[in-house]
């Protein structure tokens, strides 16, 4: 295993790791600039609360700095970063108890069971864009994604959200790329059902 | 050719992520036009993807709030930086200068320094009730009361025990001399064993095949053999399981895990539903335990249900089970002195009848005096009473007596009840 830097981004951030480690505190700052509003980001549409995601996201770059010898630069700096702001939203979460939401039902009962039981769903997507404006869909849509299950909102924050690759995905949640992309591929259907069924209901 | 179902969401997926070949989206587009479902499916799953895209450009628009910087680096003001930059990365940085072999013999090292294992873990966890966010009287700047991390001194260690650091991407030998902390994983693997003690005197010892994670005021366990003295009267302990709690204010105690019989899916299954109270949830008590690190415990046979052993060895513990139907602790039990309960998978409560006596075994196991209370003469008497049931505490020969259902760990058990 190299500890070599991949690119010359995280070569960047590793310099910056190392100006600090020597002493030079104030050079932190640039990592907390270059990356705050993606950690914010996440922070925000993994709790749909602008303070605990501000509070979240404070709290990981202090983590961050607590334990910079320990970064290793082999892995990206960002993906470090934002594994620290998932795992302060799970515990968020687990404190309070309530980490699974209504979508829990789709995925208990299969979205195909819960489309079946729906006499007037949509029939196809094209003719509800004609009555729904896309911020109105939109909007849904981010209600959907707020009210996933933990393990299928982080995995569709980072994918679709952060545009993440299923490699970084699997680094900062610690998981098999095969978990990530079946994963994904559920968050997806309960996200369509979601979608039409709400659709429908209009 | 049509495709059926399955096949048809799993290309439509793979399109999703861009990765189909241009045949096979082909194959697609001719799929999803021949058949008025699947055009419908398609269409939804599109729109889906565009959606997407559009909030992902909002958020790139999304404006931080005022004054974070500054914030963050006025609650570091205070805080040192741990080290110096370590010799790994002054060994990288031999890699930059390109010095050739001597650069490979430190690559050499460094590979050998680090034990492999998934790339990352946990980070810092915020322990249930620590924590104060959105607190209305909270400030930006230190609204989370976190407890600093303690140290644990290593009173002796066998083998090979490797530390998670609580921020740490690899797991790492202690006799490389890393510290352990609270919040940090320990592992012990084949013929390892630890002891080590608390700053406040609690001792803790593990078993070979052991995986734990040291929170300040208990550990989690999740796999194989813990053993706690808290000498202390009133300090409050907790050994959580996946199925149960065990609760101390002073006492010696042992907390086994291991999974057998039922199928670990009915097990998950049990517990899935709005569980996730005292981190009991599976998905979240398993969060950052890799299946390699579960494998990696010499057992590749512990798939199926948790199965979780209270002895109590001085005092008394009180035991919950996690009531699998609502995620809150159950009715249990308080074991006294020279006690032990075993719960197999979920239960919501603990009955008087599942309690057994420890047997002299049981204390030879973690090399403690036999008691007064148990001479070889009660012990033999209760045996011969049915009242005792002995369990062989060596992790081959207790592995080799039991029903093994599959050959996979509860991890991976959980992920395919994901999908």
């Amino acid at each position: 295993m190299s500890s070599k830097p991949q690119s010359k981004i995280e070569n960047d951030d590793y310099k910056i790791v190392q100006q600090v480690l020597r002493g030079k505190k104030e050079a932190f700052a640039e990592l907390v600039e270059k990356y705050k509003k993606q950690v914010f980001n996440v922070a925000y549409r993994m709790t749909s609360d602008a303070e605990v995601a501000m509070d979240i996201s404070q709290e990981a770059f202090v983590k961050i700095y607590k334990n910079l010898e320990q970064y290793n630069p082999q892995y990206k700096f960002s993906s470090w970063l934002l594994k620290s702001v998932n795992n302060l939203c799970v515990d968020y979460f687990r404190t309070r108890n309530d980490s699974t939401a209504s979508l829990d039902v789709i995925m208990d009962s299969g979205a195909e069971g819960l489309l079946s039981s729906k006499t007037t769903v949509a029939s196809s997507a094209e003719e509800f864009e004609k009555s729904e404006t896309r911020a109105e869909l939109r909007s849904i849509l981010k209600e959907a994604i707020s009210q996933l299950p933990l393990d299928y909102k982080s995995v569709v924050i980072l994918r679709h959200l952060q545009n993440l690759s299923y490699k970084e995905i699997s680094q900062i949640l610690n998981l098999p790329m095969g978990t990530i992309k079946a994963r994904i591929f559920r968050a997806r259907k309960m996200l369509k059902t979601y979608l039409e069924r709400r659709i429908s209901d209009f | 050719m049509k495709w059926n179902g399955e096949k048809f969401e799993e290309a439509l997926n793979d399109d999703l992520d861009n990765l189909l070949s241009q045949e096979d989206r082909k194959k697609l587009r001719d799929n999803i036009d021949s058949d008025a479902n699947y055009k419908k499916s398609a269409s939804w799953y599109y729109l889906l993807q565009e959606l997407l895209r559009e909030i992902s450009k909002q958020d790139e628009k999304q404006v931080v709030p005022a004054g974070f910087t500054e914030s963050v680096m006025q609650r570091i003001s205070n805080i040192p930086v741990q080290s110096q930059p370590s010799n790994q990365y002054k060994f990288y940085k031999s890699f930059s200068f390109g010095l050739g072999m001597a650069a490979c013999i430190v690559g050499l090292a460094f590979i050998l320094w680090q034990p492999s294992d998934k790339v990352g873990q946990s980070l810092e966890r915020v322990r249930p009730g620590t924590v104060v966010i959105a607190d209305s009287s909270s400030s930006s700047s230190g609204s989370h009361i976190i407890p600093e991390t303690s140290r644990l001194k290593i009173l002796s260690a066998i083998g090979q025990v490797q530390v998670f650091k609580e921020n740490g991407f690899v797991w790492q030998s202690i006799d490389r001399g890393v510290s352990i902390n609270v919040r940090d994983k320990v592992r012990t693997l084949a013929g390892a064993s630890i002891h080590m003690a608390y700053e406040d005197g609690v001792e803790l010892k593990l078993k070979s095949n052991s995986l734990i994670e040291l929170e300040n005021d208990g550990l989690r366990v999740f796999h194989g053999d813990s053993w706690v003295h808290v000498k202390r009267k009133g300090r409050i302990f907790q050994t959580h399981t996946p199925n149960l709690v065990a609760s101390v204010r002073g006492t010696i105690y042992d907390v086994s895990v291991r999974y057998s019989q039922q199928s670990y899916s009915e097990f998950i299954g049990g517990v899935t539903n709005k569980n996730v109270l005292k981190g009991t949830d599976p998905a979240l008590y398993f969060r950052d335990v890799s299946l390699d690190t579960l494998n990696e415990m010499g057992n590749r046979h512990f798939a199926s249900a948790v199965e979780s052993n209270v002895r109590v060895y001085e005092s008394s513990v009180d035991v919950k089970p996690i009531d699998p139907s609502t995620g809150n602790l159950g009715n249990g039990l308080l074991l006294e002195e020279g006690q032990q309960v075993k719960l197999i998978s979920l239960a919501s409560s603990l009955k008087e009848s599942q309690i057994r006596n420890l047997e002299r075994e049981d204390f030879h196991y973690w090399e403690m005096a036999i008691p007064e209370f148990l001479t070889p003469e009660q012990n033999s008497l209760d045996s011969s009473k049915g009242s005792i049931v002995t369990e062989p505490r060596d992790e081959n020969a207790k592995e080799g007596s039991q029903p093994v259902s599959e050959d996979v760990s509860p991890v991976e058990a959980m992920n395919q009840l994901h999908r």
